[in-house]
């Protein structure tokens, strides 16, 4: 098995009572793209938040490069090289998009020299960005938006990068450049786990793909096995209600 | 006419310098938390306090004394964050930080009368000598005094030196993200429960120096807290939470209006006016006038 | 029953409580021939904070509106007498009655202007009653006697007279408040403070309510303040100051906010303090008031739900809350997996609670929403047919929840029209609950910490026809339009496969109950039409096949259905018509067969080109649209 950046083994996470995980294992693998798929409700963005600390695990484990993330805070497992891309906007609106990046930073060592460096990348990378860098958040369309939210994770420098439906209420051009981002940031050697509920642009992308329903992991396998599979249209549209 | 009129105005901006500070200080507190700090005149009031009590009692430079309530402040403002407002902002009901905080400055108040009613003059207030050696001067008939010139000074330091904290550094920025997203910002790995106390101790902070800096026009008494707080909470509200500006506007306009009253009419409407105008602006812009986002107040 | 429910909920009196009440009795009467002079005065003063706590009890522990202005409405109490007497020669029992009136009167003008703000800006605002009402006073000396004070009517009450009738204008009271919070206002009041959202998909308005409640609560403390003068014969400001509003906040937050013993338990341990204060360390105000300030905060930090909270607790009175009910609930969800109730059965008692029922046309057409400059729907059109399950379906983000908002009253459309059986719908959320709109959310809104019952019965509420005061009051046709509410919300319980657990904490119920007992709610409002927003997410398929059990037995009874879900088979299984969105627009619109093999449908869920026209759609906003 390849060098497993991310490994999460038999994940049970409960919202008040009630399981919304029941057991869930997955990995990533270094330097490729693993997508996450599956209906909504399904528990996809319960596990990206379960990665970053946000929600309570009650059972099992995750581990960054073999170093245990259960139980660890948010801020703290950022620290460690985990980064986010939450679903919907996720940025701050009322501030510039410079300030939003400076805030993607936070988790960035190294003071002011290194943050400076790092703007320099990202805005080598995302023009537009760099153009509009003293605007306020809030006036940018949604896929530009989209565009800095990636870009504030990666001033972060993450060695695992999530990603939570990128391609959410987006047009489908604006999808397609997304993507590209994405999985230029993939053959550049980036790990990146992929939460998608798009079926066709994740299988397009990734590497390894889980199907994920009912809060349980369903298939897993290459894109090559789970593409056109009658089982995959099924978990989407009349499949099995019991899992 | 003209003459009292423009006596007004000036008094007025010279008074909101007061309100303004402590708007601001109120403001910085509630923009990551979501919480406005029922203490936070009492804050201001112990700050005046303590700077007079050292300076004049115990003969500390001014300076000193001065730096030293300001710390003393922050520590208290510190504490009222762990004490009252974390505990219970996990509670059932959202509100339970204004009955929290209102103990706190139940507590603050009591405690300071009590400490001043002790010794040797058993008053609740305590005289603050002016800063400056004149007592201000008159200009064509319209009287300008010195120590409330100082404050609206100040005032507005404060107000740029947040608003380049705010928009230039990674803990201002920080900050603003707690207040724009609060579950957005710990998913980006910002602390939110070391930012939100960062928020009250600035908060304390900027409390800390209004007491300093209004002592010789408010003078110290023990139980200004609450007015303090009211006023200060006014003009925050009508310049339009949680915005900077705004904090100052509403604190030269709340200025105004009680001057005008006071100077045309009977003071003791003031509080019923002041009342009445923050319900109106309100009612019609219920963002305040530098009005921003969804219902905030 | 099966479950250790607690009686009370049901408006029955329990004998613990009647014993309560003959031994108070007893105290009452015997207590001027026991205590001193002194603390005659002292439990006087007693019985007169609890007509005042009482009050503030339904404003801030009911209603959750955090009032520090209530010194000021007892002030407003007692210059009325005073005024009363001096101007018109009016006598006592007059003069207070004309105190309430007055009360009453300024409660509602303040509230109308200040409930519209914030909590923290009502807090603030309350707290500036005082100055503004000793101003008034101050400004009208020629009225108002000045610093002097007036002068009320003299009484001739002895003591022991004036003990009997305080304590007994305190307990008839306390009486109407247990009355008035057992009421369906007092459920309605609990909602309010809870979830305005959930109060408004009830019918009830937040604002109305509230306001009711802090007339109340202004009307009672103007009663104190009416009849303390009678202890001295005078009435100035110097009787009525900011600790004293203080104080009685305090009384109601350590008593505990929101029961029913709070408010005789916080005022009784709030008048002994300052009486061993003084009486045993010699003290002063200061250091009273210093250590009201430490009980508060040390109150609503530590031990928010009060004395009598925590003496509820430490008795294992909360079913939920010990061990043991924990595994009970377990068990009886096993149980559920098992087998449910008898489809044909659970029918049948459905339709009978829901007769007569016609199920109502939904008309929506050109409805258009934006989020600022963001499109979120664009001339959406959608029609439920009477007694029709109509099924919303489309990916993540297409405007489903959004629109149901529009539907509800909860957001409001920049254009288009809806018409409930060819009656244009407009207005406010809870004017269009009232007009037989239901719902439920994507997350149940339930009262946690009430019983599955109690929940239920805020449903069967909303039908009632009795008004307010007929239930205060505990007049006949009120109590018999009770009695009958809780047998409907009985009947639903069993209907819905609920009666297991009709007593236990709703928050504790597994999900798939609790998305019953929502809909149970919604259904028992018996209204035209129901709208369901993704009842399935997060149900395991046992539950999902009882959820779909009732949905199919109230359309046997001719309810008009419109249901969103995730759950594509369960909707193409359950629904005689879908409509699907993708992206704010409608792209397909037929009967399941039709749906299952659209290639438009198949397109928008699996990705690829999509059949939406305009390419260059911004995104949709965050989660959690609903406008409250």
């Amino acid at each position: 098995m390849a060098d497993e950046v991310l490994a999460v083994h038999g994940l049970r996470v409960g919202y008040g009572g009630a399981d919304v995980l029941h057991g869930v294992s997955v990995s990533l693998a270094r330097g490729e793209l693993t997508t996450i798929m599956g209906a909504n409700g399904a528990g996809k963005t319960t596990l990206l938040k379960s990665i970053m600390g946000l929600v309570r695990v009650s059972e099992g484990d995750i581990r960054l490069q073999g170093e245990s993330l259960v139980g660890k805070g948010s801020s703290e497992i950022a620290g460690l090289g985990v980064a986010l891309v939450p679903e919907g906007r996720g940025i701050f609106p009322s501030q510039s998009i410079e300030s939003n990046l400076c805030v993607g930073g936070w988790p960035l060592r190294g003071g002011r020299k290194v943050q400076r460096a790092m703007l320099t990348v990202v805005y080598d990378r995302f023009s537009t960005l760099y153009d509009r860098r003293t605007r306020k958040a809030g006036t940018l369309s949604g896929g530009e938006a989209r565009l800095l939210s990636i870009a504030m994770a990666l001033m972060a420098d993450p060695i695992v990068l999530l990603l939570d439906e990128p391609s959410l209420g987006l047009a489908p051009l604006v999808i397609e450049s997304v993507f590209g981002v994405i999985e230029a940031l993939r053959d550049e050697g980036r790990s990146v786990l992929l939460v998608e509920q798009n079926a066709e642009m994740a299988l397009r992308a990734a590497d390894a793909a889980h199907i994920v329903h009912l809060g349980r992991v369903t298939m897993s396998g290459k894109p090559s096995e789970l593409a056109g599979h009658p089982d995959v249209q099924a978990a989407y549209l009349g499949g099995r209600v019991d899992p | 006419m003209i003459v009292r009129m423009v006596n007004a105005l000036v008094v007025g901006v010279e008074q909101g310098g007061i309100y303004s500070l402590v708007a601001l200080g109120l403001v910085t507190v509630y923009s990551a938390t979501n919480v406005f700090n029922f203490a936070h005149g009492d804050l201001v009031m112990a700050s005046t306090v303590l700077t007079v009590v050292l300076w004049r009692s115990f003969g500390v430079p001014i300076v000193l004394a001065g730096a030293a309530s300001v710390v003393g402040v922050v520590v208290l403002g510190a504490l009222t964050e762990r004490i009252a407002v974390r505990p219970v902002l996990g509670h059932d009901t959202s509100t339970g930080w204004i009955l929290s905080t209102f103990g706190v400055s139940i507590i603050v108040s009591t405690s300071f009368t009590i400490a001043l009613t002790n010794g040797t003059s058993p008053s609740t207030q305590r005289f603050f000598p002016s800063y400056l050696p004149f007592h201000g001067w008159s200009l064509g008939g319209v009287l300008l005094d010195p120590n409330k010139l100082f404050v609206v000074v100040v005032a507005a330091i404060v107000a740029v030196l947040l608003v380049v904290f705010l928009r230039r550094t990674n803990y201002g920025r920080a900050l603003r993200a707690v207040a724009d997203d609060r579950e957005g910002a710990a998913m980006r790995g910002v602390p939110v429960a070391r930012i939100s106390l960062l928020s009250f101790v600035i908060g304390a902070a900027i409390a800390g120096v209004t007491g300093v800096v209004v002592g010789p026009v408010t003078q110290a008494d023990a139980g200004s807290g609450a007015a303090l707080v009211l006023k200060g909470f006014i003009a925050a509200a009508v310049g339009g939470i949680p915005s900077i500006e705004g904090a100052l506007v509403g604190g030269v306009v709340l200025g105004m209006i009680e001057s005008f009253i006071q100077q045309f009419t009977n003071g003791k409407l003031i509080d019923p006016i002041s009342l009445a105008a923050l319900l109106l602006v309100l009612s019609i812009r219920p963002n305040g006038l530098m009005g921003q986002r969804g219902r905030i107040v | 029953m099966t479950g250790p429910a607690s009686a009370p909920q049901k408006g029955a009196v329990r004998p613990g409580t009647l014993v309560v009440g003959v031994l108070a009795a007893a105290a009452v009467a015997v207590a001027p021939h026991v205590v001193s002079r002194f603390e005659l005065y002292t439990i006087t003063l007693g019985a007169l904070y609890v007509i005042a706590v009482v009050g503030l009890n339904i404003l801030v522990g009911h209603a959750g509106v955090i009032s520090l202005g209530t010194a000021a409405f007892a002030m407003v109490g007692g210059y009325s007498v005073g005024i009363a007497h001096a101007q018109w020669g009016v006598g006592y029992p007059l003069g207070s009655v004309f105190a309430v009136i007055v009360c009453t009167a300024v409660g509602v003008a303040t509230a109308l202007a200040a409930l519209r703000l914030g909590a923290f800006a009502i807090a603030v605002v309350t707290l500036a009653y005082l100055n503004v009402a000793t101003a008034i006073v101050t400004l009208t000396t020629s009225i108002t006697g000045g610093p002097e004070g007036l002068r009320v009517p003299r009484t001739g009450f002895s003591d022991a007279g004036l003990w009997y009738l305080i304590a007994g204008a305190a307990a008839v009271a306390w009486v109407l408040h247990f009355t008035t919070v057992r009421s369906p206002f007092g459920r309605a009041l609990n909602a309010s403070r809870l979830s305005p959202v959930l109060a408004s998909s009830l019918g009830v308005r937040p604002m109305g309510v509230k306001i009711a409640a802090f007339a109340i609560s202004a009307a009672l403390a103007g009663l104190a303040g009416a009849l303390y003068p009678m202890i001295n014969g005078r009435v100035n400001t110097s009787n009525f100051d900011v600790s004293l509003s203080i104080l009685l906040v305090l009384m109601v937050v350590l008593g505990g906010q929101a029961t029913m013993a709070g408010p005789v338990v916080g005022a009784a341990v709030l008048t002994a303090v300052p009486y061993v204060l003084t009486h045993v360390f010699k003290e002063n105000g200061n250091r009273t008031a210093l250590v009201y300030g430490i009980f508060l905060l040390s109150t609503v930090v530590l031990f928010p739900s009060g004395l009598v909270g925590m003496a509820t607790t430490l008795l294992h009175r909360h079913p939920s809350r010990s061990h043991r009910s924990a595994g009970r609930l377990g068990a009886i969800a096993e149980e559920a997996e098992r087998g449910a109730s008898d489809p044909i059965e659970q029918s049948a008692q459905i339709s009978a609670l829901l007769e007569p029922t016609q199920g109502a046309r939904l008309e929506a057409a050109g409805i258009s929403v934006s989020f600022g400059k963001v499109p979120v729907l664009e001339g959406v059109a959608l029609r439920v047919q009477p007694g029709e399950v109509h099924g919303l379906i489309g990916p993540n983000g297409s405007g489903k929840t959004t629109f149901l908002n529009c539907l509800s009253g909860f957001l409001r459309a920049q254009g288009g029209k809806v018409m409930l059986d060819g009656e244009s719908l407009a207005g406010t959320a809870a004017g269009r609950a009232r007009a037989g709109i239901a719902r439920t959310f994507q997350q149940p809104i339930l009262e946690a910490s009430a019983s599955a019952f109690a929940n239920l019965q805020t449903g069967v509420d909303a039908n009632r026809k009795s008004r307010a005061l007929a239930y205060v009051l505990r007049v006949p046709s009120a109590r018999r339009e009770a009695r009958l509410s809780v047998a409907t919300t009985d009947q639903w319980l069993r209907a819905v496969g609920l009666d297991d657990v009709a007593g236990y904490e709703a928050g504790h119920l597994p999900p798939g109950k609790q998305r019953l007992l929502e809909v149970g709610r919604a259904m028992a409002t018996r209204p035209k039409i129901l709208l369901l927003d993704e009842p399935a997410a997060g149900l395991t398929g046992q539950e999902i096949r009882q959820l779909e059990a009732v949905i199919r037995a109230a359309q046997a009874a001719g309810m008009s259905i419109l249901l969103i879900d995730h759950h594509v088979d369960f909707v193409l299984r359950l629904c005689d018509r879908i409509t699907v969105f993708a992206a704010g627009s409608v792209i397909a619109s037929g009967s399941p067969d039709e749906i299952r093999s659209d290639a438009a449908v198949i397109d928008a869920y699996l990705g690829g080109r999509r059949a939406a026209s305009n390419g260059g759609l911004p995104p949709q906003p965050a989660r959690g649209e609903i406008d409250g």
